[in-house]
């Protein structure tokens, strides 16, 4: 490399590297700062607005949860009552159709019924159906004596044991949370009362609580917890098409399904799951935000219930510190072959000059006769005419009118006249 | 020797260096079982299945800590609640069974098998009371065998040969009845028809074409809407001709049943005082919880 062996174009060299080198991570220190200011600022406001979100949503589902708990209490008392009137032995088989008759199903409740905690045996059970209030208990009876079909014993066991889930918590005169379980990706809660040495219980589904108010670009996911896990959604969670998505890719690889960041690329709980865990996913991910409140239940384990709030971030704060490096050092880098693809004739010219007049002026190797002064004059302004016309013809191009070869020429032949060898 | 100390030093720094065998395997189950339960939680996974996820905790409790074991049980105790709730006794029992197994034993409420048994027994006694009552007519030990095969009854009731129609049940809104076929018709397909005075009544429930093979019954359950008639008879034909004819029989019991799913409760009251016969007395009997 030619102009490296020149000084001054070593030393600039040097000189841009150096300060190239700097400039970048000074440029780099300045973004990085700057982002990070402007990324805590937004943190800061945008944080504060999703706590608020979350904490709104908490309190309206807290809220709404108590006031539908004090409908199912009173409709909990009225099933109670509708089947304390007649003891279960002797009672007509067209009693417990009554029930569908004197309660009404709120929203959300997929199941309901009466048991006799002595006994254990289901004394009613009813069920939403398309054109209201079913009587899944009677039915089955009545089937029992007017079929065939006749029910199947398992469906008959399957009904009493699923109005049995939960009853061991009950509490006398109290309608408290006995079971929480999920069914699909919905949680369900059990709330129970009992009197009388029976229990009426009722099933609901949580997703048909009123759902949130929509605010512009923030997601709202909601669940209950048990212990501290998760266990099925309130509002929020996938969305319809998502999860047969990410089924069907875990269905193409197996493995995924221990790599929850690749799994949840499509799926819209991300939020939930950062929050839940955070060790697999990007500080730069998500804004998140969370309440969790715990909630009254007999359940062996804490209920609680857990208000996630999200956002993506305004700008991508870590990929964008790597992506101006990067650039940086490209912009760098191109500079540095830029300088070198052009300045390489001129370097090459004056790397030559001063390599010959070195030559000329040096003392005569071993063996060799000193050579006059005159000689070596001659030979250093032969060397310094060629080369300053090379010099000049890389600096200005290789026409001589643009450096006025002429009166050079001229001056250059007085002084070889002056100074070549005589003779 | 002082050659072969930077060989040993490379060697224990090597080995110490490794992770070790049993700690880390260790972790990744217990993760791979948090994960896995999370993804079901969140909906990205369906797969639900019993074994695999006992599978899992097993793996896990290997060398789980003792706040592992108290997550895992858990995981564990959520699963029981989903299973309890579907009412699925034979999975609830099953992962007792090899939750005790491993040692990771789950509060579980004894009434819930209790539940089952009682009221599958309570049910079955409908279909013992009704056979008490199948030595009174032909139809009623048809209805007995019927009853007795739904309810794995072991008690041995000879199936009477020959083709029958008998009422199931008459409403006013619905009524039904069941062609029990037995032997005779010649084999081929069957075609189901009700005649109402030389007019055929739109039928609905099952199919009316009736397979007919030798050796193998069948029961087909058709509906009509309204009320039954005195005059309906039931009609079978193979190939265009006619193989069986019988008019449908409407006893009192029938028309307490379609009372009863009917809804029209009162109706039952009524039919029931007035009720005799000793078919009838057992299904009030039944109707009021004491058969």
């Amino acid at each position: 490399m030619s102009a490296w062996s020149v000084r001054p174009l070593r030393h600039l060299m040097v000189a841009t590297a150096l300060g190239l080198t700097a400039g970048v991570f000074l440029a780099v220190w300045l973004v990085g700062l700057g982002l990070g200011r402007r990324a805590e600022e937004q943190q800061g406001a945008l944080t504060s607005s999703l706590q608020l979100n979350a904490d709104l949503e908490s309190q309206r589902l807290q809220a709404a949860l108590q006031e539908q708990q004090r409908g199912l209490d009173r409709m909990l008392s009225a099933l109670l009552d509708a089947t304390a009137r007649a003891a279960p032995a002797d009672a007509p088989l067209a009693a417990p159709k009554k029930v569908c008759d004197t309660i009404e199903l709120a929203a959300g409740v997929v199941r309901a019924g009466v048991v006799d905690l002595a006994e254990a045996t289901v004394v009613a059970l009813v069920e939403p159906g398309e054109k209201g209030c079913v009587d899944r208990w009677w039915a089955l009876q009545v089937q029992a004596l007017s079929g065939p079909p006749y029910p199947a014993p398992v469906d008959i066991a399957r009904q009493a044991q699923a109005a049995m889930y939960g009853m061991g918590h009950v509490v006398d005169g109290q309608t408290v949370v006995t079971g929480v379980h999920r069914s699909g990706i919905g949680v369900h809660v059990r709330l129970a009362r009992a009197s009388a040495g029976r229990a009426a219980f009722v099933d609901v589904k949580l997703a048909d609580l009123p759902p949130p108010p929509a605010v512009s670009g923030v997601r709202l996911d909601s669940y209950l917890t048990v212990g501290g896990v998760a266990v099925g959604y309130i509002h929020g969670g996938p969305g319809v098409g998502m999860v047969p998505a990410a089924v069907k890719r875990i269905k193409k690889r197996e493995e995924l399904v221990n790599q929850l960041p690749v799994v949840v690329e499509a799926a819209a709980s991300r939020a939930v799951l950062a929050w839940e865990f955070p060790e697999h996913f990007d500080d730069g991910d998500l804004a998140l935000a969370a309440r969790e409140v715990p909630l009254e239940s007999q359940l062996p384990h804490p209920l609680g219930l857990s208000v996630v709030s999200s956002a993506p971030w305004p700008s991508a704060t870590a990929d964008l510190r790597w992506r101006l490096l990067v650039l940086v050092l490209a912009a760098a880098g191109m500079q540095l072959i830029l300088v070198v693809l052009l300045t390489r004739r001129l370097s090459r010219a004056l790397s030559n000059t001063a390599n010959q007049v070195r030559v000329a002026w040096m003392p005569a190797l071993e063996g060799e006769p000193e050579p006059t002064d005159d000689e070596r004059a001659a030979r250093l302004l032969a060397a310094m005419s060629e080369g300053t016309r090379d010099t000049l013809g890389a600096a200005y191009g290789k026409d001589a009118r643009h450096w006025s070869g002429g009166p050079l020429q001229r001056l250059l032949d007085l002084l070889h006249s002056r100074l070549g060898p005589r003779g | 020797m002082g050659g072969a100390r930077p060989a040993w030093l490379l060697a224990a720094v090597f080995v110490l260096g490794c992770p070790s065998p049993s700690s880390k395997p260790c972790g990744r189950e217990m993760q791979r079982v948090r994960e896995r339960e999370a993804l079901r939680i969140h909906g990205l996974s369906q797969n639900d299945a019993l074994p695999e996820t006992v599978l899992r905790f097993q793996l896990a409790m290997r060398c789980a800590s003792e706040e592992d074991q108290q997550e895992l049980r858990l995981h564990a105790s959520l699963l029981q609640a989903r299973l309890e709730a579907k009412g699925d006794l034979e999975e609830v029992t099953e992962l007792e069974r090899l939750l005790a197994e491993m040692g990771l034993e789950v509060e579980s409420d004894p009434r819930l098998r209790l539940a089952g048994s009682a009221a599958r027994q309570r049910l079955k006694v409908h279909a013992t009371a009704l056979r008490s009552a199948s030595n009174m007519d032909p139809g009623d030990t048809l209805r007995a065998h019927l009853a007795a095969n739904a309810w794995e009854a072991d008690e041995g009731l000879s199936l009477p040969e020959g083709t029958r129609a008998l009422v199931a049940y008459a409403g006013s809104v619905e009524s039904c009845f069941v062609v029990v076929n037995h032997q005779d018709p010649p084999v081929g397909t069957g075609l189901i028809s009700l005649k109402r005075a030389d007019k055929t009544v739109a039928l609905h429930g099952d199919s009316v074409t009736l397979p007919i093979s030798r050796g193998k019954p069948k029961v087909v359950r058709l509906c009509v809407q309204g009320a039954l008639q005195t005059n309906d008879t039931v009609h079978i034909s193979v190939g265009g001709a006619p193989v069986f004819q019988q008019q449908l029989t409407v006893r009192p019991q029938d028309t307490i049943l379609g009372s009863l799913r009917s809804a029209a409760t009162t109706d039952v009251g009524a039919l029931c005082q007035t009720a005799t016969g000793h078919s009838a007395r057992v299904v009030c009997a039944m109707a009021k919880g004491t058969p």
